[in-house]
Formats: C-alpha cells, structure tokens, sequence
C-alpha cells in the first residue's frame, strides 16, 4: 500500500514504548500492532488524535504517502 | 439512573432470551438436517444395493428398487437404458445426500460469535453450484426419462425421483445471490477488524 505508517519512527524519537502508548491512547495491542506494521485498512481520526497527542506530533508524522 | 438500570436489564434479559431462541431453532435444525441426511444415505444405499441385485442376481429386484420403484418395464425392454437411468438416479440421489451434507456441514462449522468465515462463504457457493448442478442434471434425466418412456403409465414412482427441477435451479440461484452477500459481509468484516 502507498501509505506508510512512520509510527515506530515516532515512538523511537519519543522514546515511547509499545506498551506505553498502549496505555496513553486506549488502544490495545494488537491493534497498536495491525497499524505499525502497516497491515490496517482504515485509521480512526478519534484514534489519529490520541496518537497524535500522545507523541506530541502532526498527522503527517506519522502517515506518509509513496508512490508505488 | 434506577430506570435506565432496569430498561438496560430488560434489554440484557431480552438478548439473552433470543439467543436461548436462536440457539434452540439451530439445534432443531441440525437435528431435521441429521435426519435429512441419514435417510439420504439410506436411500442411495439401497438404490445402488438394488440395482446391483437387480442386474447381478435376481432381475425381479427391479420391480421394487427402493420404495415401490418399478422399472422392470425397462429392464426387460434394454438393459442398456436400465442401467443408464438406475445410475442416473442414483447419481442424483447421492448428489442431493452431498448437497445435505454440505448444509449439514454449515451447522457443525457455525460459530455464532463469529459467523462470517471464508469456509462459511465457501460452503455457501458450493452448495448453490451443487444445487444449481442437480437441477440441471434433473433436468437431463427427466428429458432422457421421456424420450425413452414417453408417458408410460407403468414405471412406477419414477417421477418422484425425478420431482423439482426448476426448484432446485431457483433455490441455487437464491442461495448463490445470498451467498454473494455473504461474501460482501466477509469483506467488511474484514475490513472493519483491520480499522483502528
């Protein structure tokens, strides 16, 4: 898919483990998983928000668009 | 607040009773689709045990191949023919036991918790192909039936074995439809579990 989830790259320059943004967001994870390795079909913006306020970051962060 | 505790009671108590409900209407149905099935198994058991008889140790068994069936008429008429349409027979017979089987199936795999599954989906389409399958192949055997036997009214019972043709193409074509649908839920389902 075109759209690369910078999600680990967020979390190492945030220093923030899994677990604990599991924790900040609400998220569980597995699906804290589906969405880093790039395996989610859609995002919530209501889950987008939390991430991005956990990580104290834009959206653009942390999604990224490549053309195949 | 002590009134949206109870209608929320009431509402748990009301789901509760409907899945007690469905529950209860499933295991019925599995246990008409057991029977359904054995008494299947029976007849296209004693069909080919019949016939086998008939053409290997006593040719009187063909007056009475299962259930009153009479083809005797056509086993002293061509043994060629006999054999062509007891073997049809049979086939159709054991198709409709595969076509129980198969919703038999559906019930055994059937987790209420989850329903959409790609076997679920895949059973579904096979049982439509195999009905649609039957109602043409019912079809074949009723054309070669008439062109051999005309409307003789001395074959015995042999159209009930020969019974809903158009039926089963309908049915196969409403449970292939439904099936489709079953498939667009998969994907949803799908879709809706990898959305975080």
């Amino acid at each position: 898919m075109p759209i690369i989830v910078n999600l680990d790259v967020m979390m190492a320059k945030r220093k923030m483990s899994l677990n604990e943004l599991s924790e900040r967001v609400g998220l569980t994870l597995a699906n804290l998983s589906i969405l880093k390795t790039g395996k989610a079909k859609a995002v919530r913006f209501t889950t987008l928000e939390a991430i991005c306020e956990a990580l104290e970051c834009q959206p653009g962060d942390i999604l990224e668009y490549q053309a195949e | 607040m002590i009134f949206d505790a109870s209608i929320a009671l009431i509402n748990t108590q009301m789901n509760k009773n409907s899945k007690t409900r469905t529950e209860k209407i499933l295991v019925a149905m599995k246990v008409l689709i057991w029977i359904f099935f054995i008494g299947n198994c029976i007849k296209t058991g004693a069909l080919a045990y019949s016939f086998f008889i008939s053409l290997s140790i006593n040719p009187n068994a063909a007056s009475d191949l299962y259930m009153g069936l009479n083809l005797s008429e056509v086993l002293v008429r061509d043994n060629g023919h006999y054999s062509f349409m007891v073997i049809n027979l049979i086939v159709l017979s054991a198709f409709r036991t595969f076509l129980v089987y198969l919703v038999l199936k559906i019930f055994l795999t059937l987790n209420l918790k989850k329903p959409f599954s790609v076997e679920m989906a895949g059973l579904i389409k096979r049982i439509s192909i195999l009905a649609i399958s039957i109602g043409f192949v019912n079809l074949l055997v009723r054309a070669y039936v008439g062109w051999l036997l005309g409307d003789s009214p001395s074959v015995g019972y042999l159209a009930e074995y020969l019974y809903g043709s158009a039926e089963f193409i309908f049915f196969g074509i409403i449970i292939f439809i439904i099936g489709q649908v079953f498939q667009y839920g998969l994907e949803l389902q799908a879709e809706s579990e990898l959305t975080v």
